[in-house]
């Protein structure tokens, strides 16, 4: 079992602690990156090489400072992240967030369930993202 | 003897000759002078005096008499030459009035003192249907007959009044020239004067006045229908002439300028508007008097009604010649147009603004509601999310009603999320998409609502049909959470029966109508208004909702141009219709002419 490096871009304390809860339960051995802020999150993808580049980038649509999805166009603008699988962990709904992605190759659009088991069986989705373990 | 004889012979010759001297010669000259006078008719003519003797006396007295026969007869010849000249001037007089009276256009008849006819021009011949030469010495009476033109009474002749009345007369009357045959006629008669003063006779003139009547009559109609046409315009006429001043104006116009209108023929144009009004528009009236049509539209303060607005048309008149005479002009009043307009523009620029702060105000309303339904599922989410955590993780320690307690925190954390979506869901019917709208079929909308409810329908034991749809124009998205919503309530207010749910379409003139009907327990007329209303709810807590179902339909059809309503009553099941404009048919549709199904 390697151990992987997740970037979650998420500024709701509550929501970090329950997709830790979700990744533990799901049995994925990672080391969580938590950015809070969009302004820092654009920062870190920009410039982020070598050993830092994650393995998958958990975003959500609502940051502060910067929203997102500037912050995935930041991620596509990196060569270094360019096969990072992201996966947008968000609590809209909404069609129009949803088309807007699909142009900048998301992987997976997952809406926050408003239950707890259901919370639960994100850790398995994002578990099927993460590239196979080679080691 | 002989000697005798000869001597006797020559005192004969002697004796003779001069008896030839003294006696012979003189009187052979006298009667030469007669024969001479008597050849030639001269008078001047006088006989030679050869001797003083009785036979010279005998010429002088014969020479006196041949002078003074000579001036008789010079003073007959000039009193012969005067009268010849007077008889030829007297005949041309006479020529020249039958000329001149046989030309005129006039009929001309001359009685006597009697009235008897004397003389009648061809005219009066002609009109009264007789000859001269049948009429001289007759009466004129007897041809001339006229009646009153509207009494229809007999008429004494003016010839005859003239006469006994010594005055000039005149008529205007009928003439009945026979049977069946009446000519309206003027008529003057007057009588004729001698050098002395006496009546001699009298002239009758009259003349046919047919065309006249005529021409009159054609003038008054003409009158009568320009006063019909500009009575019945709306605009003000008037006709105006080259010096400035009215010809003629309309009843119209009079009423608008406030002046009588027979009285502003003549009248100066500056005199009736005043010196203010006169002043704006002299260049116009300028212009149309150098031949050119005007049109113009302007403020003018007027002497007698104040400042209006008016538009005016001058169309410049010509005379035979081509000259201009004059010109019409044609004014509208439009003033009351003007301040209607001035206050559409205001009525215009205050609803412009409440429409901008209206739809500000709808904006501010929208994003908030988006924002709240948005920001306040996270809250919720975690409180559903850790009050299920809590118990999972404490399961073993907590005791009685513990599990019924967080079922109600979750159910109505789960209600208030239902509610937040809807209310998404309602602000998003308005919201632009980049998606396009599409030719949307309703019956795979219909489908695709039925899919949606399977779960109630299958409860309930609902069937849930439709007849053949059409295709129409918008948001697939939006016909299906349509019909979603009014499938769902008709399953939701069933009766005891099973529901039965049917949708029908069909065409309304210009419209068309959906309509989904229901056996349910039906709607009270008075609620078939508010339940439209966003969060109106007619039933309690036994039949869940959120009551933006019916908000959330009746917005999406008006986004299409289209209306809601309800036919119901309670008890009886309900029918919700909804209209879309023809416009909101995909032009597919309207291609194909028949329903897809």
């Amino acid at each position: 079992m390697r151990r992987y490096k997740v970037l979650v871009v998420e500024d709701n304390p509550n929501d970090v602690a329950l997709l830790r809860l979700a990744l533990t339960e799901a049995h994925v051995d990672c080391d969580l990156t938590v950015i809070d802020d969009g302004g820092d999150a654009l920062s870190f993808v920009r410039q982020v090489a070598g050993d830092a580049v994650p393995d998958l980038a958990v975003l959500d649509l609502n940051l502060p400072k910067r929203d997102g999805l500037e912050v995935l166009q930041g991620m596509r603008s990196n060569p270094a992240l360019l096969d990072v699988p992201v996966a947008i962990l968000s609590s809209s709904s909404a069609p129009r967030d949803r088309s807007r992605l699909q142009t900048f190759g998301v992987r997976r659009y997952l809406v926050k369930p408003p239950d707890f088991d259901e919370f639960l069986k994100l850790g398995q989705e994002l578990k099927d993202l993460l590239p196979e373990d080679s080691g | 003897m002989l000697i005798l004889l000869l001597g006797s012979g020559l005192i004969a010759l002697a004796v003779s000759s001069r008896l030839r001297a003294l006696i012979v010669t003189p009187i052979a000259e006298l009667a030469g002078a007669a024969a001479r006078v008597s050849a030639t008719r001269d008078y001047g003519v006088r006989a030679r005096k050869i001797s003083a003797d009785e036979l010279g006396v005998l010429v002088d007295s014969f020479n006196g008499m041949l002078a003074s026969i000579q001036s008789r007869d010079d003073d007959l010849r000039r009193a012969l030459a005067e009268r010849q000249a007077a008889l030829d001037e007297a005949r041309n007089t006479r020529d020249s009035l039958r000329t001149t009276l046989a030309s005129i256009g006039d009929a001309v008849v001359a009685t006597d003192t009697r009235g008897d006819v004397v003389f009648a021009n061809p005219v009066a011949q002609n009109l009264l249907r007789a000859s001269e030469s049948d009429m001289i010495r007759h009466p004129l009476a007897r041809y001339f007959r006229l009646v009153d033109e509207h009494s229809r009474e007999s008429i004494e002749t003016p010839v005859a009044r003239a006469l006994r009345e010594g005055r000039v007369v005149s008529n205007h009357a009928i003439l009945l020239v026979r049977e069946g045959v009446e000519v309206p006629v003027d008529d003057s008669a007057s009588p004729i004067r001698n050098g002395r003063g006496e009546i001699t006779g009298a002239v009758l003139i009259f003349r046919d006045i047919t065309q006249r009547l005529q021409d009159e009559a054609a003038l008054r109609s003409a009158r009568e229908q320009l006063q019909l046409v500009t009575d019945t315009m709306a605009s003000s006429v008037a006709r105006c002439r080259r010096d400035l001043r009215y010809v003629w104006v309309s009843r119209q116009y009079g009423r608008w300028i406030d002046l009588p209108p027979e009285q502003m023929a003549g009248q100066p144009i500056r005199d009736a508007l005043g010196d203010e009004a006169y002043r704006a528009i002299l260049p116009y009236m300028e212009r149309v008097l150098a031949g050119e049509r005007v049109e113009f539209e302007g403020a003018i303060r007027y002497r007698t009604i104040g400042a209006r607005w008016i538009r005016a048309t001058y169309v410049p008149t010509h005379d035979r010649s081509g000259a201009v005479d004059g010109w019409v002009s044609e004014v509208t009043d439009i003033t009351d147009l003007k301040q209607a307009q001035a206050n559409i523009v205001k009525i215009n620029e205050e609803l412009r603004r409440s429409n901008l702060s209206l739809g500000r105000s709808n904006e501010d309303l929208e994003r908030f509601a988006y924002i709240a339904s948005h920001d306040l599922q996270e809250p919720l989410r975690m409180i559903t999310t850790y009050t299920q955590l809590l118990f999972r993780a404490y399961a073993g320690e907590w005791k009685g009603d513990a599990a019924g307690f967080v079922a109600n925190i979750v159910d109505g954390a789960r209600r208030i999320r239902t509610l937040l979506s809807d209310l998404l869901a309602y602000t998003e019917i308005n919201a632009e998409t980049e998606e396009p709208l599409g030719a949307v079929d309703l019956h795979a909308a219909f489908e695709s609502a039925r899919a949606n409810l399977k779960a109630a329908i299958e409860e309930s034991g609902a069937s849930v049909a439709c007849d053949p749809l059409p295709r129409v124009g918008g948001r697939e998205g939006h016909f299906v959470s349509l019909l979603q919503n009014l499938i769902g309530n008709a399953i939701k207010y069933r009766s005891q029966d099973p529901p039965r749910i049917h949708v029908t379409a069909r065409t309304v003139g210009e419209q068309l109508q959906i309509a989904v009907s229901d056996n349910g327990i039906g709607i009270d007329p008075e609620y078939h208004q508010k339940i439209f209303l966003a969060f109106k709810r007619l039933h309690g807590r036994k039949i869940p909702g959120s009551g933006i179902g019916l908000a959330i339909c009746q917005r999406v059809v008006e986004r299409y141009g289209g209306r809601i309503w309800v036919e119901s009553r309670a008890g009886a099941g309900s029918t919700f219709v909804f209209s879309l404009p023809e416009t909101a048919l995909s032009t597919q549709e309207r291609s194909d002419g028949h329903a897809a199904v």
